[in-house]
């Protein structure tokens, strides 16, 4: 397990600053970095971004056998993961307190759940990934928790005696989740030699505080739960001052997953919804780092920067054209097809190498490839990225991979 | 064919030698390639696709985008000792292994005379031996008119890119520059992507931490704006 270790400059550095009330992002004590919710295409999926730190949530059910403890009540299960790594032991932690949380709590009706009793009930999983670690995990993930159990739909159920039939969602309307109240946590990084105490902390923060308390209070101010991670002996004043903190901020985090799903669900409605995709491919940085970079990079005069590069991967694949026998060996056994294609139309724009395309492209003029392959358009890098023409679409498709 | 020139687009693959050598063979011994180039054959073939750059007439390289540290030798890395053993430290400095510090490779340091440095501590570093198998050697040994390496105390760190940090550090850095007129402070850049800044106070560190960071996506002209607005978070 390869984390960065913390240094002795960050730790003293970020101890003085607590000494001094200055928190390194700029922020006052009790201001929460930039919430976003988006979600998917599909019922009770959302990525939920609280500053840097990222979750994805994902909702699943299935017909379950009960407990025999509580043979008429669902299941709820939650669990969250690192993405690429579960041997981190704080995510175990983590997915300790959200069950404990909202299992609890009794957030989610699951005698609702109940289909035939002692034989089938509703399993409800959330899936939770973690994409980013940048402090106030715990907290973030308890939003994306909340949000994607606010938003799932599972599907209608009719039990007539002996037989259950289920419904697809184009036959029947799925059902939301009947959620009794709304419970979120809020969590504080308190640095007790300082009487320093901040929400929402960074990853830094984070590691270095003495005391970590996560409350969870729901939107009608009735705390659901506390959990305090440290040694420090704290004040019963304290306590009360960060959960009346937190009651306002509950309050406030319920409505914001409230509003984002009432406008999910009126863009729904509308044809151009495209779920999470605009919300990964702009804000993940890929746009900067293709577009931002490459302009520094690039020749200095900035005006037509775009065209002058698009010009120069065109002669720099007539080059790899002309040069047999380099290290473009990939590309050798198209070489011949390439140079027929030369011979056919030496003025056409061509700059795609691909054994599937070549052919088609020699016989049909109309297909403008090098139009689709601008440095600032994103799509063709990160998967297949498909040109069709309309009247010849069987064999005007080219893929550039 | 006569387009692939300094400064422009390479690809990989491309048979620069011609333009290296500019058919001077026997010159060949003073000519120094970098990154993104391999001699292969007696051919100089690039091996990342980016931009290629010269420094007086000897130096080549290629500019492109990269993710990871790689250690190369001679690069001057900012590195977080992360354990200690009977003859050495092992030290973090963002490369897929952790690389090696001994005792003694620090100015006057016997055997009797060891360097206080305890796990947690910041050091600048010179990679003395950077092989693609093995563990990377680091030293903070001190020549004559080397930059001054060693633990460094106090301060704060920050992570760029690879790129950003490069661009730092090439000497006529605008930012750097004017931060400076504005307030004193310390600056370590490793070639790893992690800065060591340390001033008078914290504010200030803040301020000149985040003036870096903010600045890695704006234009040259753009810099004296963020200046000011530097210079007007710290009058409050």
């Amino acid at each position: 397990m390869n984390v960065n270790p913390l240094s002795d400059c960050e730790k003293t550095f970020i101890l003085e600053a607590a000494s001094q009330k200055i928190r390194l992002d700029g922020r006052k004590k009790d201001e929460y970095r930039l919430l976003e919710i988006e979600f998917g295409l599909d019922w009770g999926n959302c990525l939920v971004s609280l500053g840097c730190t990222r979750v994805f949530a994902q909702v699943s059910c299935e017909i379950y056998q009960p407990n025999n403890s509580r043979p008429n009540e669902g299941v709820l299960q939650i669990s969250a993961e690192l993405a690429g790594d579960n041997k981190l032991n704080n995510l175990t932690k983590i997915n300790q307190v959200l069950e404990r949380f909202y299992k609890d709590s009794k957030c989610v009706d699951l005698e609702a759940l109940c289909i035939i009793a002692e034989e089938k009930v509703w399993k409800i999983k959330v899936d939770l990934s973690v994409l980013n670690m940048d402090g106030n995990t715990l907290g973030c993930c308890s939003i994306a928790t909340l949000a994607a159990l606010m938003h799932f739909r599972y599907p209608d159920v009719v039990s007539t005696g002996e037989k259950v039939v289920v419904y697809s969602s184009s036959e029947r309307d799925p059902i939301p989740l009947s959620l009794h109240h709304h419970p979120v946590i809020t969590s504080f990084a308190i640095f007790e030699k300082y009487d320093f105490i901040i929400l929402d902390p960074s990853l830094l923060e984070d590691k270095v505080c003495d005391n970590k308390l996560s409350i969870c209070f729901n939107n009608h101010s009735e705390m659901c739960g506390v959990d305090i991670e440290g040694c420090a002996s704290l004040s019963q004043n304290l306590l009360m001052n960060c959960s009346n903190q937190a009651a306002s901020m509950a309050i406030k985090l319920v409505d914001k997953i409230k509003l984002a799903i009432q406008i999910d669900i009126k863009n729904r409605s509308s044809k151009s919804f495209k779920g999470l995709e605009p919300a990964v491919s702009e804000d993940n940085g890929l746009k900067l780092c293709l577009s931002d970079k490459l302009n520094y990079v690039g020749p200095s005069n900035q005006e037509n920067v775009m065209e002058e590069i698009d010009e120069k991967m065109l002669v720099d694949q007539d080059v790899i054209k002309v040069t047999e026998g380099t290290a473009f060996t990939a590309s050798h056994n198209n070489l011949p097809q390439i140079s027929n294609i030369n011979q056919a139309d030496k003025n056409d724009d061509l700059i795609v190498i691909d054994p599937e395309s070549s052919e088609s492209s020699s016989s049909d003029d109309s297909v403008e490839i090098i139009n689709h392959y601008k440095l600032d358009d994103i799509r063709p890098v990160i998967g297949k990225y498909v040109v069709s023409d309309d009247e010849n679409s069987d064999t005007g498709t080219i893929i550039l991979d | 064919m006569t387009l692939v020139d300094f400064n422009n687009v390479v690809l990989p693959g491309n048979d620069i030698t011609h333009i290296i050598l500019k058919g001077d063979n026997c010159k060949r011994s003073e000519k120094t390639i970098g990154p993104g180039l391999k001699s292969v054959d007696n051919k100089i073939i690039v091996c990342n696709g980016g931009i290629l750059r010269c420094k007086d007439d000897k130096y080549f390289w290629i500019e492109y985008l990269k993710k990871k540290y790689i250690p190369a030798k001679d690069d001057v890395v900012v590195g977080i000792v992360a354990a200690k053993t009977s003859e050495m430290y092992k030290v973090d400095i963002g490369a897929s292994e952790l690389s090696t510090l001994p005792y003694l490779a620090f100015t006057n340091a016997t055997k009797k005379n060891r360097p206080d440095i305890k796990v947690g501590n910041v050091i600048a570093a010179k990679i003395k031996m950077a092989t693609p198998f093995m563990e990377s050697e680091i030293s903070c040994v001190e020549h004559a008119n080397s930059i001054i390496l060693g633990q460094l105390e106090n301060g704060f760190l920050i992570n760029v890119s690879l790129n950003y940090a490069l661009r730092l550090r090439k000497s006529n850095s605008k930012l750097l520059y004017q931060l400076g007129q504005m307030v004193p402070y310390e600056i370590v850049i490793g070639a790893n992507g992690k800065i060591w800044i340390n001033s008078a106070s914290i504010r200030t560190t803040i301020a000149i931490g985040n003036a870096i960071l903010n600045a890695e996506h704006l234009k040259e002209e753009d810099i004296p704006q963020l200046v000011k607005n530097f210079n007007k978070s710290l009058n409050i």
